[in-house]
């Protein structure tokens, strides 16, 4: 059976793209991020909403994310996504759930997906989100 | 009519670059790769030249009958391959800053910034639905000046492959008298940048001059980190929320929207919205400057025709 030159060319790039990609992997290229105090989450809050300054932070303590609070009573969610954070302000559509000292926060959005932070003040950060457009 | 596809014969060397530049965030950049990053960004490359076969001809076929009623016979001169090449750079500067200043062309221009990476794979991150958008008809002018449709092709991937090296932080400037009149990887990431002092800024694909010329040029500052992406970042690896989450953006705020406004979704700026409860990237920037006091001044502000309409 004789393949289509366009098949061919297709399927080489599909391999071409798989060997990269596990290279990276193999390299180890992409290291887990982490906020590594307050001041790290603050730049990334701005990052993630530019102007966004928190007035209270709530730093999972392996710096794995973070949820803040700011003047306007706007509450950031920041996970990890990649080598990188990616952020959402949280909504009413929001859910929250407490495990021990942890927080699942769900803001409603599929593909953006949970976030599981372990933070020291769980109970205040959970009435707050609950609170979010209440 | 030369039948002749450069990105065809480029695609080994995109590929030897990629693993290049790999090696060198191996050995000092570490975090310049993510692999399913990279897997998300080259398989958008891969589908783009699959949706390319299936639409592309339609759009050449459609310029080859245009190209009957040229208004001159250009030919295959030597001079006509430069202006060719300069004219649909200045081609692709519109096209480009349209992609970044109405929705419906930004919906499938989105899947290029969509990284929060800027490297070699970035650049290969094209989209699947450029043929939903207008953007093939800002080559119209070119044929109907009669330039052969296979010409303006050919001189549309030369200027795609110069547009590969420059996404790339492993270089930091070019020579002087390069970097005031090429595109260069300083500028271009300055185009991929989420910081309001860079949103929408630098078109640019072969010759920068097009961004000094109107208004839209900021040069890369030294002691500001650059972050890559959009202004709501993706938060997902998924390959085809990637390639259509804009689209079902546009569909859901039109559906959402009352009557009045259900147009403007798609033909203003994005970030725009009728309650003012997202902002555009000129909004970004007016609240940055404000915030800075003033002290702060992208130099595209002190432009007259930057000033005079739109912030770009």
């Amino acid at each position: 059976m004789e393949l289509p030159p366009a098949l061919i060319q297709f399927l080489g790039s599909l391999a071409a793209i798989l060997a990269l990609a596990g290279l990276a992997r193999w390299l180890k290229l992409g290291p887990a991020p982490r906020l590594a105090d307050e001041a790290a989450a603050r730049q990334a809050a701005d990052e993630a909403v530019s102007g966004f300054v928190p007035v209270a932070i709530g730093l999972d303590r392996d710096g794995h994310g973070a949820v803040m609070r700011d003047a306007a009573g706007r509450i950031l969610l920041l996970r990890p996504h990649g080598v990188h954070f990616a952020g959402r302000l949280l909504s009413r559509e929001t859910r929250v759930r407490r495990d021990g000292d942890a927080l699942e926060i769900d803001p409603g959005e599929r593909r953006y997906g949970k976030a599981r932070l372990v933070l020291d003040d769980v109970s205040a950060w959970a009435a707050a989100i609950e609170a979010v457009g209440s | 009519m030369p039948d002749f596809s450069p990105t065809e014969y480029a695609v080994p060397g995109f590929v030897a670059l990629v693993l290049i530049e790999m090696i060198w965030a191996w050995r000092s950049r570490p975090d310049a790769y993510e692999p399913r990053d990279t897997l998300t960004s080259l398989a958008f490359g891969l589908g783009s030249t699959v949706s390319g076969l299936l639409f592309g001809g339609l759009f050449f076929a459609l310029y080859l009958w245009l190209w009957d009623y040229r208004l001159f016979d250009i030919g295959w001169a030597w001079w006509a391959w430069i202006a060719c090449f300069v004219l649909d750079d200045l081609k692709y500067y519109w096209v480009h800053r349209t992609g970044h200043r109405v929705r419906w062309f930004w919906a499938s221009h989105v899947n290029h910034h969509s990284s929060q990476h800027y490297n070699l794979s970035t650049a290969l991150r094209q989209t699947w639905t450029g043929f939903l958008t207008l953007g093939f008809a800002f080559a119209l002018p070119l044929v109907l000046l009669g330039f052969h449709p296979a010409m303006i092709a050919i001189c549309g991937g030369f200027n795609l492959i110069y547009q590969f090296w420059i996404h790339t932080e492993a270089i930091d400037r070019m020579p002087r008298w390069f970097e005031a009149v090429m595109n260069t990887p300083s500028h271009h990431r300055v185009h991929h940048a989420t910081n309001p002092r860079y949103l929408d800024r630098n078109y640019a694909g072969v010759f920068i001059v097009w961004d000094k010329l109107f208004g839209t040029f900021e040069p890369e500052v030294k002691d500001e980190t650059i972050r890559y992406g959009i202004v709501k970042q993706l938060g997902s690896f998924n390959l085809l929320w990637a390639v259509f989450h804009e689209w079902i953006g546009i569909v859901q705020d039109m559906w959402r929207a009352p009557w009045k406004h259900k147009l403007s979704y798609l033909l203003r700026e994005p970030g725009w919205t009728h309650d003012g409860s997202r902002e555009t990237s000129d909004q970004i920037r007016a609240r940055w400057l404000e915030r800075s006091g003033g002290a702060e001044k992208p130099v595209a502000s002190e432009n007259p025709i930057a000033s005079e309409a739109e912030a770009a």
